[in-house]
């Protein structure tokens, strides 16, 4: 039936020469599990593929079906994209988009190479990584890791149109993935940690032309702040200034690096803002709005329906990036429209996507230096022996600046109901020091040095129930897990780990049913797809890297603690257990064995 | 005296005014030297890649001069970066190991600050105002930028390999700080050297 309507599409498809999904159908046609059209496989961001021919009896039996090398060897975190039979895949810095044919076991149609500037690598942060495509209208539409918003024909890889939107010689760049919402591609910055000023700009798909730009700081009318604007824990107007002393927002951060949603019904976009520059908070007294906040918009204005600022005046570097996973539950007998927000400050976030009212929030990873979250004011309940402050080593801090969560994004299963989230479990000594800005250089001022959190593990993955807030069952991990997740309707859940596992657990008892060794260490997400055989394929990208990588990826000093701002000390065995690498698993079962029969040999992989 | 002198913080700038930029933004250059024009007085200019000025109190350049005021108080002979390797030098300087025809022309480059102590002081202090500890860490470990405390020197682990490191900048991302002026850079020199133990 699925493989039957497929073909139809497809067919038609074919004869159009070249559309296939219009911008406005992409809610619809996101729903076909055959293919992956954006990271977050939806607008909703489950990352839940219907697909239920891997399930959780035969998991066991998955075996390769084919590879690709990328040819890169930094942090891999990207998703891939299934667009009818083709595979698209972008690798970190230089972001290399290529597409691979799906027919004939992933054979290259082509590469599109945007050459990014080199110096650009110097002002990543975090590793040079890229977080994803998006696709609309027979287009892929890219972003670089030197400011540019590239549109390129999915069908040839030829350049449509390139737009540039920040400067590196301010410290900008970019590196997450784009979102198509009706006829605009929605991006935003990178560089929180060097003193950027944090926007959302949306470009016409069409053209590339900017519509609008969105700041996370300064004046309303920078942040697109309006009469439609309703904050439900603030008050009062221009408080992307007033928050901040003197001029201080202009090189405030709030950056935004993380993820994208979009809610149809209620025409409303989701993101969330980076920390504040600098880390060291005593070099910028008041709340510095807009920063580690979430925002919902108008895709077709900018316009903000509602803000809300998770950590005001952050201690910690506690991004509010992470994604939010729109759902629609039954709370307390009532039908509730969501968010799912697991915060860099260790609390699960449930929000009415609506009003951005807070319903739940309750810790899911070891967390110190807050007591909880204030429902009437929306804060966060300070503990002021593990404040951070400027000329003070204050210890183990949990959870650490890389957050309880960082970008790793997890997934929703609507059969069990739960989320399932790859995390960390790490804490900090953290030192504020006064820094300087200088324009295109660190704007961070701390001494940072991370640590296994209790119990000594790194990371987890763990099911969560944003219904009841609790912790239904957890998997330690070795290291922090940096992957994305996927479930599926086979109740099986994928994650990656930084040791070189890729593992299939059980999405209801947490049971793990299948793990393959990978040849380097897996951050990349997870999807499912249905291939022109209709068989279901899960693939990965595997490639240390990453903030947490980046001691492996950017061969750094294990003997130095404040490397990788601090994340080097939590993570000088990596080195033991994985190498660089940059390759691109596709599993199968094994069932089908004429599948790849009689075609060009397999792709070896690179390792 | 002077050594109380150092000890002294260094002003802290206020945040900058920066005024927004067309935000059609173009091509632009590639990292160019951010220092023109101005050095010495505290107070910078920065011009950004799309033309428009970026104004700020550069605290860590006047440190550095008051460092070097005191340093020139100093009983030293005073070498000035001119007088210990000529431009000329430093431009023959060879960055590979492997050079066509044998031996470079040219005596090796010395670091005029060698062994020097308050040099290495100031050179540290250098390394955290120039935000080079933001990029490479504290202590040298890395990140953003290679680690400078293990033996892997991409660029040459010589004084004169170094300073042109600092100097130039390089292409996958180091800017070039040669508007610090050739004393800050040689002291840079001194303390980066020390990261790994490469005594100078």
């Amino acid at each position: 039936m699925k493989t039957f309507s497929r073909l139809i599409v497809f067919s038609a498809a074919a004869c159009m020469l070249e559309v296939v999904y219009g911008a406005d159908d992409l809610q619809t046609a996101s729903q076909d599990d055959a293919q992956w059209l954006m990271p977050a496989k939806n607008y909703a961001g489950t990352r839940f593929s219907g697909l239920k021919q891997i399930d959780s009896a035969n998991v066991g039996e998955l075996q390769v079906a084919w590879e690709f090398s990328t040819g890169v060897l930094r942090g891999h975190e990207s998703a891939p994209l299934v667009v009818g039979d083709t595979m698209y895949v972008i690798t970190p810095y230089p972001n290399f988009l290529y597409a691979l044919d799906l027919k004939e076991a992933g054979a290259l149609k082509w590469v599109y190479k945007p050459d990014p500037t080199r110096a650009a690598q110097g002002v990543a942060c975090c590793d040079v990584v890229n977080r994803g495509v998006a696709y609309a209208d027979g287009r892929i539409f890219l972003n670089t890791l030197d400011n540019y918003t590239v549109a390129v024909d999915a069908k040839s890889g030829r350049e449509i149109w390139r737009t540039k939107l920040g400067d590196i010689s301010k410290g900008e760049t970019m590196t997450m993935a784009p979102l198509v919402v009706k006829d605009k591609v929605l991006v935003g910055n990178s560089g929180g940690e060097m003193g950027v000023r944090g926007w959302l700009t949306a470009l016409d798909a069409d053209t590339g032309k900017i519509a609008w730009r969105a700041y996370s700081t300064g004046p309303d009318k920078d942040v697109l702040i309006g009469d439609d604007f309703k904050s439900p824990y603030a008050k009062g107007s221009d408080l992307g200034v007033h928050t901040w002393q003197s001029d201080q927002w202009r090189t405030g951060g709030g950056t935004v690096w993380g993820w994208l949603s979009y809610d149809p019904d209620a025409d409303l976009v989701y993101y969330g803002t980076s920390n504040p520059g600098p880390w060291n908070a005593a070099q910028r007294p008041g709340d510095n709005a807009w920063t580690t906040a979430l925002f919902a918009r108008k895709p077709e204005t900018g316009m903000a329906k509602w803000a809300y600022q998770l950590n005001p005046h952050d201690l910690y570097d506690y991004d509010g990036v992470n994604e939010n996973v729109l759902l629609d539950l039954t709370i307390d007998g009532k039908q509730r429209k969501v968010l799912a927000h697991a915060d860099r400050n260790g609390f699960m976030y449930i929000i009415d996507r609506l009003t951005g009212e807070l319903v739940s929030a309750q810790p899911y990873a070891s967390v110190n230096s807050i007591s909880g979250i204030d429902t009437k004011t929306g804060r966060p309940v300070p503990v002021d022996a593990k404040k951070s402050e400027q000329g003070k080593m204050v210890r183990d801090i949990c959870p650490a600046a890389s957050g309880g969560k960082d970008w790793q994004p997890m997934a929703y299963s609507p059969q069990t109901g739960l989320l399932y989230v790859p995390h960390n479990n790490l804490c900090m000594d953290m030192e504020g020091m006064h820094v300087g800005y200088i324009a295109g250089t660190p704007f961070v001022g701390a001494k940072v040095a991370m640590k296994a959190g209790p119990g000594g593990y790194r990371g987890a993955f763990t099911a969560w129930d944003p219904v009841t807030a609790k912790k239904v069952w957890s998997i330690e991990e070795r290291f922090p897990v940096w992957s994305g997740a996927l479930v599926t309707a086979g109740s099986v859940a994928f994650y990656g780990t930084l040791d070189r596992w890729f593992k299939a657990v059980d999405a209801k008892s947490g049971k793990e049913l299948w793990k393959f060794r990978t040849g380097a260490g897996v951050i990349g997400q997870p999807i499912a797809f249905q291939g022109p055989d209709g068989k279901e394929y899960v693939a990965v990208l595997a490639g240390p890297g990453g903030w947490a990588g980046a001691v492996v990826a950017g061969n750094l000093d294990t003997k130095v603690p404040y490397g990788a701002l601090g994340f080097v000390n939590a993570m000088t065995d990596l080195g033991n257990y994985t190498s660089q690498g940059g390759t691109l698993y596709v599993f199968a079962l094994p069932t089908t064995t004429t599948n790849q029969a009689g075609r060009e040999p397999l792709h070896q992989s690179a390792r | 005296m002077r050594h109380s002198f150092l000890l002294m913080p260094c002003p802290h700038p206020d945040p900058p005014l920066e005024r927004e930029g067309t935000r059609e933004a173009k091509r632009s250059a590639h990292f160019s030297s951010p220092f023109k024009g101005e050095g010495g007085r505290g107070m910078g200019k920065i011009l950004g890649a799309h033309g428009q000025q970026l104004t700020f109190l550069l605290a860590a350049v006047a440190c550095a001069t008051v460092l070097e005021a005191s340093s020139a108080s100093a009983q030293q002979t005073q070498p000035t970066a001119q007088q210990a390797t000529t431009d000329a030098q430093l431009l023959r300087f060879p960055i590979s190991g492997y050079v066509i025809g044998g031996k470079p022309r040219g005596a090796a480059i010395k670091n005029p600050y060698e062994n020097d102590r308050q040099a290495l002081v100031q050179g540290r202090m250098l390394f955290d105002a120039m935000n080079c500890s933001g990029c490479h860490a504290a202590e040298g470990g890395g990140g953003m930028g290679p680690p400078l405390s293990d033996n892997d020197w991409i660029y040459g682990d010589s004084p004169g390999n170094i300073y042109l490191t600092i100097s130039q900048g390089r292409p996958n991302g180091m800017p070039s700080f040669g508007n610090l002026g050739s004393d800050s850079i040689w002291k840079l020199v001194v303390y980066v050297r020390s990261l790994s133990g490469l005594h100078q």
